[in-house]
């Protein structure tokens, strides 16, 4: 028998599924054996002749081994690597510009590195060790809830807003694997919900110093699609209508409470979000910021960049354009080439336009050295990657710049629809709802429709800690779906199913 | 009964045998080799190669339970999607069963069914 075994679990190429397909072989022998003994054949002769009917031991491997191989995605490699050297050229770019001072190109490259090795070895290490995992990740949340407490009662920022901004979307995979984990206990999946969740949300609702609406946006919504993802695939058993109920009811409660909990606020945010203009009160405002870029990308020709006066751009600049007839006291001021009298005398009028509500830009550049780059939004130019290729390129190759973001999540969901595994399906399409829902706010933005604060474009912008977090993201779905075909789930949770299925 | 006949219909057998309860390989063979009065006896490893590729393919999903004498089986259970291929594939099989018959009817000879 072990002979037989030996054999067919050789012509397997991938060795970590060997051991369990030796144990179902093995099994199946076994009983075959037990069998002809019980018909009166000696031990022997029983497992000889059991092995016997099994067939070639060779045929046998190599037909398993044609079902278990590690599986490639080369169109979304070649997609992602595109987006990721366009983030890459783009921050080069930027760092050679006077008025820019990116200096992030080498988290590109830790990043890639990064990617490469989580898609390597990413999900069977998550698997191996996820209740570690989830154990330094409540560790970890546990400090963050003492971070977000002291925000909240001593208006303390501790750590920096965007490991917040990070940590709040990792809560998506997170949640995702603790309804993954009691999916069959409803009570402890309604405890996680409502206690774990519950106290998270509020806290970081209650901590504006972080102002992270929009990470907790994605991460609610990659949640509750992730939800709906598993009643699909029948992750989450029961009768699908009532289960899609509950996710939305839930979803409706939380986002109710996103929108209008602490009154007023997070109400204006959604407001400024479907309705830039009617929120527009001085150039500091990003809804300032929509409709300036609206107004840029309507007067962009199909084929070549913007062109524009120094006049043009001098109004721009300013926000003359459009404040001049509303309300001038927001229009910049010149703040160039003055002695310390003028300066101050500036100053003094600066004060008094503030007292009468005016909030005017400091404006250093003149007719004569006024370039594109300062009429561009706050020089948040990390934030508006697809406008301003749009504007210094024209429509078409910043419509070809979406078109390839477009054939990435084309190329990331097919992989993902491919993916067998309950445990590889969801976490996978988790994080690429993470990734989806960050590109969407990203791009909404860039023509104008800017939700709370500006998310990041997952491998293209920006180039800190973001990108490598998101190449993580990217790297555990390469990794699921290269393991799909020869990672087994975890045995226990089987175990519970096997309890209710089982014929009695 | 022809091997590649008998292959092509495996999977339907093999999903048919799942729709009624969940069963190791071992329990389908003997299932297979009962129903059939030992007509379809295959060769019992490649049960395996067919098993897996359609726990791939999403139309069946497999456990791991310990039987009472202590050795480990896999069972596996129809999906819902299991449950469409299977009615996709006894379309199938009806279409070529069909024309089978029809072949042998105009051929004078008897007919399957």
């Amino acid at each position: 028998m072990d002979q037989f075994l030996d054999e067919a679990v050789e012509q397997i190429s991938y060795k970590g599924i060997r051991p369990s397909i030796r144990r179902e072989l093995e099994a199946h022998i076994q009983d075959r054996a037990e069998e002809y003994e019980g018909q009166g054949m000696d031990p022997e002769e029983a497992v000889k002749k059991a092995v016997h009917d099994m067939g070639d031991a060779v045929v046998v491997g190599t037909e398993l081994n044609e079902v278990h191989q590690l599986q490639k995605a080369p169109g979304l490699a070649l997609v992602s690597a595109l987006l990721l050297a366009i983030g890459f050229a783009f921050a080069l770019y930027l760092q050679f510009l006077p008025e820019q001072q990116s200096g992030r190109v080498l988290y590109y490259l830790i990043g890639a590195a990064v990617l490469a090795l989580t898609a390597w070895k990413g999900y069977p290490l998550f698997v191996r060790h996820a209740k570690m995992g989830v154990m330094l990740v409540v560790l970890g949340y546990l400090m963050q809830i003492t971070m977000l407490l002291a925000a909240h009662h001593r208006n303390f920022m501790a750590g920096s807003a965007s490991y917040t901004y990070i940590a709040t979307l990792l809560y998506a995979p997170v949640v995702t694997f603790l309804l993954y984990r009691f999916r069959k206990n409803s009570r402890k999946l309604l405890a996680v919900l409502f206690g774990f969740v519950g106290v998270w949300f509020y806290l970081i609702q209650n901590c504006h110093l972080y102002n992270i609406e929009t990470a907790e946006t994605i991460c609610l919504l990659s949640i509750f699609a992730t939800g709906c993802f598993m009643i699909h695939r029948e992750i989450l058993t029961g009768a699908k209508h009532r289960l899609y109920l509950v996710a939305a009811g839930i979803f409706l409660v939380i986002a109710g409470i996103i929108i209008y909990h602490p009154p007023g606020y997070s109400r204006r945010t959604f407001d400024t979000f479907l309705s830039p203009e009617s929120n527009v009160t001085s150039t500091w405002d990003d809804s300032y910021n929509g409709i300036l870029i609206q107004e840029l990308l309507r007067r962009t020709p199909l084929m070549s960049g913007i062109e524009l006066t120094p006049d043009e751009m001098m109004d721009y600049g300013t926000g003359a354009w459009y404040f001049a007839s509303r309300d001038p006291k927001q229009i910049g001021i010149d703040m160039t080439s003055m002695t310390s009298e003028e300066y101050l005398e500036q100053k003094a009028y600066i004060n008094e336009i503030r007292k009468q509500g005016g909030r005017p830009q400091y404006i250093y550049y003149t007719r004569d050295t006024v370039t594109q780059w300062d009429i561009l939004p706050q020089h948040y130019h990390n934030n508006y990657l697809i406008a301003v290729c749009i504007l210094m390129f024209g429509w078409l190759p910043g419509i070809a710049f979406v078109g390839v973001i477009l054939m990435f999540y084309l190329f990331l969901f097919s992989c993902i629809r491919k993916i067998y595994g309950e445990l590889a399906a969801t976490l996978a399409f988790c994080c690429g709802q993470c990734l989806l829902w960050q590109t969407i706010f990203y791009v909404l933005g860039n023509f104008g429709y800017q939700y709370c604060t500006f998310p990041n474009l997952p491998l293209v912008s920006e180039g800190r800690f973001s990108i490598i977090f998101n190449l993580i993201l990217l790297g555990m779905i390469y990794s699921a779906y290269r393991y799909d075909h020869v990672v087994e789930c975890w045995e226990e949770t089987y175990n519970e199913s096997v309890k209710e299925v089982l014929p009695k | 009964m022809d091997k590649r006949y008998m292959a092509l219909g495996t999977s339907m057998l093999v999903l048919k045998l799942l729709e009624k309860e969940n069963m190791y390989g071992y329990q389908m063979i003997r299932e297979l080799e009962k129903r059939s009065q030992n007509v379809f006896s295959l060769q019992e490893g490649t049960l395996y190669p067919v098993l897996h590729a359609l726990e791939q393919q999403g139309a069946v999903r497999s456990f791991q339970q310990t039987a009472d004498n202590g050795r480990m089986r896999k069972y596996y259970s129809l999906t819902t999607q299991g449950r469409k291929l299977l009615t996709e594939k006894t379309e199938e099989w009806k279409t070529y069963e069909t024309a089978v018959n029809q072949v042998m009817t105009l051929s004078g000879g008897v007919m399957f069914g």
